[in-house]
């Protein structure tokens, strides 16, 4: 069952935007998280210059909750990358790696020159021969 | 999918950060007594968290099934027609 759903959520593509809108969800929170520190230091910083006041106290019950939200959202979303595009085991990529290395390039044979000098030079004609 | 992930955690975050501020506040009574504690959301009775989490887990797979429904008549719609 678990295989079939994979399937699906691998081919559909299904599973990359749920991914997606996951890591969409840590983004908004995290710019959420932001703003309201900033707007904390800003509304801080106005209400002690004008009226000297030490202004509301910092929430750190809101900062924990978005932190945890935030961490929530992040290992749900590495989890089902890691169950969906698992990583390939490191012995077969160097194996494939060293099949498809380059050959070394070999000089050609001697008798293989004038094939190789004839054709040269009849492309090398060819152009003049399709000039009116 | 995702709103059923969206609800369970929707509800896990509360019962983390209610773990994690019952903590700090643990080591602030014993350490800074003098310190105020921070507010948690222990009001908030347990059934009330297990009703989101099982919606959240019955939205998914209503969800997966719906997928697998989809796909099945498809595929089923796309044999016939050859």
């Amino acid at each position: 069952m678990l295989k079939k759903i994979r399937e699906v959520l691998l081919t559909q593509h299904i599973g990359s935007v749920l991914i997606a809108l996951l890591g969409w969800q840590v983004m908004v929170e995290i710019v959420t998280l932001i703003v309201r520190l900033g707007f904390w230091f800003f509304r801080h910083w106005h209400t002690q210059a004008v009226w000297d006041s030490p202004g509301a106290p910092f929430r750190w019950d809101s900062l924990i909750f978005s932190v945890v939200t935030v961490a929530l959202y992040q290992l749900t979303a590495y989890l089902l990358a890691r169950w969906l595009y698992p990583e390939v085991a490191p012995p077969a990529a160097t194996e494939t790696e060293a099949q498809s290395q380059v050959q070394p390039e070999q000089p050609w044979p001697e008798h293989l020159g004038h094939v190789l000098r004839g054709s040269m030079s009849r492309s090398t004609r060819l152009p003049s021969l399709l000039q009116p | 999918m995702y709103g059923g992930i969206h609800q369970i955690i929707s509800a896990l975050k509360y019962l983390f950060t209610n773990g994690i501020v019952q903590l700090i506040n643990v080591v602030i009574q014993r350490d800074f007594p003098d310190h105020f504690l921070l507010p948690d959301y222990s009001g908030i009775p347990w059934s009330f968290h297990a009703r989101i989490i099982a919606e959240g887990v019955f939205v998914i797979v209503v969800g997966i099934f719906f997928g697998l429904w989809a796909k099945a008549r498809s595929q089923r719609q796309l044999a016939r027609q050859l």
